[in-house]
């Protein structure tokens, strides 16, 4: 089966954490984003900084429904009309077209909060597994990790 | 944008992420707290914040869209996501 190639990465407290890499597109924004792959989030997010980092104007997108994230909360911002786009290990692209996808706006923009969850990564959420029918294999001790469709 | 031309820019990228993930010991020594942006295998500006990482890049006449920003939490941070 088809797989996308993942990296390990000791991202908190330097334990394993698997992530992959993705560049996402939209109407306004091309850039390449490192995810997080979290089986446990029901959401699959860009993160504050990945917002940031396109100049989106993250004091007027403080609506919409919120999340609780690592102690933080965020409004889940829609961004619409996505294109994610993924290397599989035969060198062709894996495109995910989506009407929208969230962004995590922080609740509360002060310098101690931007402080704190410039650091909270972009998430790839079980949603995203399941409405893409990807499995994740994910050996930590070995450090090996893929998508596989 | 082509095809050809996005798959290039995942290739370098995920080249970076790679390198981001095998040095991130020796990244964190050096920019612990901070937000950096990384081109073939090199830190190429950092800052305290993503706004004044991306301010910079400009000043330097990169395009950001081309680039992985990435961070090295604080030894003494960590999440339960």
């Amino acid at each position: 089966m088809p797989r996308i190639r993942c990296s390990v990465r000791g991202f908190v407290g330097r334990k394993p954490f698997p992530f992959v890499t993705f560049f996402i597109r939209t109407l306004h924004v091309s850039k390449p984003v490192d995810a997080l792959i979290d089986t446990g989030s029901p959401f699959t997010v860009l993160s504050t900084n990945d917002i940031l980092s396109t100049r989106m104007p993250i004091t007027r997108m403080q609506s919409g429904e919120t999340v609780s994230l690592a102690g933080y909360r965020f409004f889940n911002h829609p961004i619409r009309d996505v294109t994610m786009n993924f290397r599989t290990e035969s060198d062709e692209l894996f495109k995910v077209n989506l009407p929208t996808i969230g962004s995590l706006v922080p609740t509360k923009i002060d310098k101690k909060t931007m402080d704190d969850v410039k650091h909270i990564p972009s998430i790839i959420g079980n949603d995203f597994l399941e409405d893409q029918k990807l499995a994740l294999y994910f050996n930590p001790s070995a450090r090996v990790v893929y998508l596989e469709y | 944008m082509e095809d050809s031309q996005i798959l290039e820019i995942l290739k370098k990228s995920e080249e970076d992420s790679k390198w981001v993930s095998e040095e991130y010991d020796k990244l964190r020594t050096k920019y612990e707290g901070k937000v950096f942006a990384v081109r073939n295998k090199n830190v190429l500006s950092h800052a305290d914040t993503v706004e004044e990482l991306v301010e910079k890049l400009e000043n330097m006449g990169e395009d950001v869209g081309f680039l992985l920003i990435e961070t090295v939490p604080r030894r003494d941070l960590s999440f339960i996501l």
